[in-house]
């Protein structure tokens, strides 16, 4: 897998040809490419893959010069060609004797060679203290609209027992399955986590 | 699937507990459809929050740690778990059910974000507040001046009333004025014409034997006689009218000298029906400071009466 990646590279060409086959309308077909790599990457982490997004990206070239090589892929059926293609590159780096030699930053703290977890714990606490982050997602929070932070701040407070039923009576009160409020709950969350670290990068750089 | 179900499948796929046809099987759902994904990153985070609350215990914590925290990413969304949960501990506590105990408007103000349009409004209320409040103070002058412009117009006007009122009454008084001249002139001019003035020069100067004839006209009262002295060198005098036989007609004692257009000269005055046609002398006497009295000068003259 590596060897292709050096072998061909991802042109501007094949990247329009790529987005053309998504969707006709530019926004949309920017839309669908984003909500695929995020799956696709979501699939190279779940396999324990140690740089998903590197075979996420290296899945999208391969597409990508299928399609500008005359590949036809029928539109209801992207999603499964991307997976096919992905099960090979998660196969060939499976069989790649060198996709352990990874950096040090991305092993997990049971993994690591030279230090344990708990170690590792706190250089990442040292890394961005735990006030200075809260500083931050504080001020992330207050850029939410105020439902939003309502619903975000209301799914989580409460003691592990009451949070269940607490959730329950919210999906009630809004009308929607739990699982669809989980699913909102989530994009929530997933906004204040790009948020915090954008403003932790942010300080570090400043 | 259930949803409880799904849910459970997606918890063992996220630890890498399920067989290689299991996982395929979940990666199709959830690369075909869009809710499943979310489903999928959803339960993701309830990993995350048990193992960060330390509710993730045993083989599963040990799958959790071995397998689902390779990927960076995954140790920064813990960070954020981590994160969060303190962040949520450090909040108000909640009423019983869930909700925040302090109103929505407390939490605006607790939000910056919803400061801004507060902060918006209560500049426009302070804003126009103000301008109300300069409108009526300036209303307020507006009003004192258009007082105090009346009331200046009014005492312009009762000035000019008054300078005309002053302007009539000097010309009355002008008027008064001129007719009280006219009544004086009338006067000085019946006076003038009832009394006549006679200069007597002296004896000496002019000659023995030749005296002065005084015209005395019907109509005048009186006749005022002025002897001209050739020196004053006397502290009083007295005067005597007589006939050229001596009668005496008239005396005069502690007379002073006085200064007039020819000199000095002693005033006397007398009725005009003293006098009847003929010949008088007017003999002059000086009175010393010793007391002694001395006859200085002679002054004949002559009156005829018509």
């Amino acid at each position: 897998m590596p060897i292709q990646k050096r072998i061909w590279s991802l042109t501007e060409e094949a990247f329009n040809s790529l987005l053309a086959q998504l969707d006709a309308d530019a926004e949309a077909a920017a839309q669908k490419y984003e909500i695929i790599r995020a799956e696709i990457t979501k699939l190279f982490e779940c396999r324990g893959c140690a740089s998903p997004l590197d075979l996420a990206d290296e899945t999208i070239n391969r597409v990508a010069r299928r399609i500008i090589e005359g590949q036809e892929i029928p539109p209801h059926s992207i999603g499964a060609y991307f997976y096919g293609v992905a099960r090979n590159v998660m196969r060939e780096h499976l069989r790649d004797p060198e996709r352990d030699w990874t950096s040090i930053e991305t092993l997990s703290p049971s993994h690591h060679p030279a230090e344990n977890p708990e170690q590792t714990d706190s250089q990442r606490l040292e890394r961005y203290s735990l006030e200075r982050r809260l500083e931050c997602l504080e001020s992330c929070v207050e850029k939410l609209p105020p439902d939003m932070r309502d619903l975000a701040i209301s799914y989580y407070k409460g003691g592990e027992e009451t949070r269940i039923e607490n959730r329950r009576r919210m999906a009630l009160s809004l009308g929607i399955p739990l699982n669809t409020l989980r699913i909102r709950v989530h994009r929530i969350r997933e906004k204040l986590e790009t948020c915090l670290f954008t403003c932790l990068r942010e300080s570090t750089e400043s | 699937m259930k949803e409880g179900g799904d849910n459970e499948i997606l918890t063992r796929y996220l630890l890498g507990e399920l067989s290689e046809q299991e996982q395929e099987r979940v990666e199709e759902r959830y690369l075909g459809e869009r809710e499943m994904f979310e489903r999928l990153l959803a339960v993701e985070d309830e990993i995350i929050d048990a193992y960060t609350m330390g509710s993730l215990k045993g083989a599963e914590r040990e799958r959790f740690e071995k397998h689902f925290l390779r990927s960076s990413a995954r140790r920064d969304r813990v960070e954020f778990a981590e994160t969060w949960a303190v962040y949520i501990d450090r909040l108000p506590e909640t009423s019983p059910d869930g909700k925040a105990s302090e109103s929505r408007f407390f939490n605006l103000f607790r939000n910056r974000a919803a400061m801004v349009p507060l902060a918006a409004i209560a500049l426009l209320i302070i804003v126009s507040a103000w301008l109300i409040v300069e409108t009526a103070w300036l209303k307020n002058e507006l009003e004192e001046v258009s007082s105090e412009r009346a009331s200046l117009e009014s005492r312009q006007q009762e000035l000019e009333q008054q300078i005309e009122e002053q302007t009539s009454r000097n010309r009355q008084l002008e008027g008064e004025l001129e007719s009280e001249r006219q009544r004086n002139q009338q006067i000085d001019s019946r006076q003038a014409s009832s009394e006549i003035a006679f200069l007597l020069s002296s004896n000496v100067a002019r000659g023995a034997g030749s005296g002065k004839e005084l015209v005395i006209t019907a109509g005048t009262e009186r006749v005022r006689l002025q002897a001209v002295l050739i020196e004053d060198l006397h502290s009083g005098y007295r005067a005597a009218l007589k006939t050229v036989e001596g009668a005496i007609i008239k005396s005069w004692s502690s007379l002073a000298s006085q200064g007039g257009r020819n000199g000095r000269i002693i005033l006397m005055t007398l009725p005009a029906a003293a006098l009847k046609s003929g010949d008088y002398i007017l003999t002059l006497t000086g009175v010393t400071d010793s007391g002694a009295t001395e006859t200085i000068d002679e002054y004949p003259f002559r009156v005829v009466k018509r």
